[in-house]
């Protein structure tokens, strides 16, 4: 029980400690000093741009992308009763960039800034509602997956038309970018607009976690405890197409994270799925933003995309729990 | 009393008829099972008794009011459903399982307050799983299983429960085992609509047998005047001797 209490302490803790170091670390470190300077607005001017307006919302950035992929991961594996859902896998990020790139592309984004965090969070609602029915029609999670697969493909497959229809070269690294994942030169302002719809999709998530636990006996013996699968099914779709929805309108699509992070937090929690949500997100969230930390002080000639760094660790762990998962589950 | 009535109820899945004019009425102080060979409509019977599937038509009532239309939440707290045994997700520990019990009252398994505490220890007492409560799922047998989702079943403290083949895949002893638990719950007060297959196990826990062939019920009543040779030729097309409450089977017709 105390490995339960502790967990989430120590995560938020960590949060705080990933931000602190986001802002220190980078192509050239700066002291404790200076950030504290810099934060409370008594440092130079110059530590006070690096830091609130490049080193901070970068890494809040991360945190924030990172905190809703993981409760989106948890509460879809919750769910769909399967360890391997995740909005990357499930082509739910693919789809959010698609509709993301799509209002870019035609000059959406043009008429009002709120239309990039609109699109990109219906792109995910459409894949996340076509799992959700599709859930229902079948319990077979082979074919869930594969639907996931279907939507991933066809999503791809629509991008690279708008890559191959893309009017200058400027336009197609715009969207090669996109589709790479990126938290870098991210404003506090576009923090501030995917924000509120990352955090009320949290937040659907959570209230709604204690159907999660009823879940893990089936779906009718869940509904035989008196869940109301409905709404159970409408919350998680929602919340976790608003989470992932606002995650790819500020970072594009990064895949992956929402595997790891729950898969490591469930022993902790006695492998409740409702306990699950809030570690999962915390953990996803150090994890995004240490991965960006590194990134930037890393000595590569071009500075890596977290997209690729993430898929890079969190495709091996996919494959690693595909292979393992008739030996850990009942 | 808390009753569940069903009245001319039919079902059907894309025109074919699954469930015919069935009407039954279950209520507390009796053990009911459901009898019938595979594909009679027994599980489907159970289901759109619930309100959990469409029906073509009549009424499923709990107290006169319309099972469907009800709240799952305030459907769960009369009647318990048990339905046949799914893989669980994930390997959550033993008593959490139980503690889901609570789930219509709006319990957090992980916090429970101190009433519903008691509530599934006791219910853990009672199926005789003290021993494993701090156990995963994943670690048990099949006869252990089968005690935790009872305790599960009773931690509900529901009136009624409806019961899919709890015994299904359980050696004889944690056969009789579990059935004794479903008894003596019903001795407390409680009622119980149960679905099995072994026709020796029904004929000694039952007050009540119900038999529905090609999803029509075709006997309702007492063991001592529903089973007989020619019921067991004309339900499950087998050869059987009855004497008393003992079957013996001779092959099938």
């Amino acid at each position: 029980m105390t490995k339960d209490n502790l967990l989430t302490p120590i995560l938020v803790f960590a949060i705080f400690l990933t931000l602190f170091c986001g802002c220190m670390l980078g192509s050239t470190p700066m002291g404790v000093d200076r950030i504290i300077g810099g934060l409370t607005g008594n440092g130079s001017i110059g530590d006070q741009i690096v830091i609130w307006q490049i080193r901070l919302p970068r890494t809040l950035c991360a945190v924030l992308v990172g905190m809703a992929l993981g409760a989106s991961g948890a509460a879809l594996q919750g769910l769909l009763r399967n360890p391997l859902a995740e909005p990357g896998v499930l082509g739910v990020t693919t789809c959010s960039s698609l509709a993301a790139t799509f209002s870019i592309y035609y000059g959406m984004t043009a008429i009002s800034p709120i239309a990039l965090p609109i699109f990109s969070i219906v792109g995910a609602l459409i894949a996340t509602s076509i799992l959700a029915f599709t859930a229902i029609r079948t319990q077979s999670v082979v074919t869930l997956i594969l639907v996931g697969v279907g939507i991933s493909s066809l999503s791809a497959a629509f991008m690279s038309l708008l890559m191959n229809m893309a009017p200058n070269p400027f336009a197609l690294s715009d969207m090669i970018n996109w589709m790479l994942g990126s938290v870098a030169n991210r404003s506090m302002d576009d923090v501030l607009l995917s924000a509120p719809f990352m955090l009320l999709g949290f937040a659907i998530l959570f209230l709604t976690r204690h159907g999660l636990s009823a879940l893990t006996l089936g779906e009718e013996a869940a509904s035989g405890l008196g869940l109301n699968l409905a709404r159970q099914r409408l919350f998680v779709v929602v919340g976790a197409g608003l989470a992932t929805g606002a995650s790819v309108s500020i970072a594009g699509a990064i895949g992956f994270v929402g595997i790891v992070a729950p898969h490591l937090v469930r022993p902790f929690v006695q492998y409740d799925p409702a306990r699950s949500i809030l570690p999962s997100a915390l953990l996803a969230g150090v994890f995004l933003a240490v991965a960006d930390i590194l990134i930037r002080i890393a000595p590569t000639q071009n500075e890596l995309k977290l997209g690729v760094v993430a898929a890079l660790i969190g495709a091996p762990a996919f494959i690693w729990i595909a292979i393992h998962r008739g030996r850990t589950n009942d | 009393m808390t009753k569940l009535a069903v009245q001319d109820l039919k079902v059907q899945i894309d025109n074919t008829p699954l469930l015919n004019d069935i009407s039954l009425s279950i209520g507390t102080g009796e053990l009911s099972i459901l009898l019938g060979p595979n594909g009679s409509g027994k599980t489907t019977l159970l289901r759109a008794a619930l309100g959990l599937i469409k029906k073509q038509s009549g009424t499923s009532k709990l107290n006169d009011e319309d099972v469907a239309a009800l709240p799952p939440s305030i459907r769960a707290k009369s009647i318990a459903y048990l339905p046949q045994m799914q893989q669980l997700a994930w390997p959550l520990l033993v008593k959490d399982i139980v503690a889901l019990g609570r789930f219509a009252y709006g319990s957090n398994i992980n916090k429970l307050t101190s009433k519903d505490r008691d509530i599934v220890y006791e219910a853990i007492s009672s199926c005789d799983i003290e021993h494993l409560s701090n156990r995963r799922m994943n670690t048990l047998s099949g006869g252990e299983k089968a005690r935790v989702h009872c305790a599960r079943t009773f931690a509900s403290r529901a009136p009624l429960i409806i019961a899919d083949e709890p015994v299904a895949a359980l050696d004889p002893r944690h056969q009789y085992k579990v059935l004794d638990l479903f008894k003596s719950y019903v001795a407390q007060g409680n009622g119980a609509l149960i679905v099995l297959h072994d026709l020796s196990l029904a004929a000694k826990y039952a007050d009540r047998l119900i038999w529905l062939k090609d999803g029509q019920i075709v006997a309702d009543g007492s063991p001592t005047e529903t089973l007989t040779p020619q019921r067991l030729a004309d339900v499950y097309q087998i050869d059987a001797e009855v004497v008393g409450s003992g079957i013996t089977i001779k092959g099938a017709v």
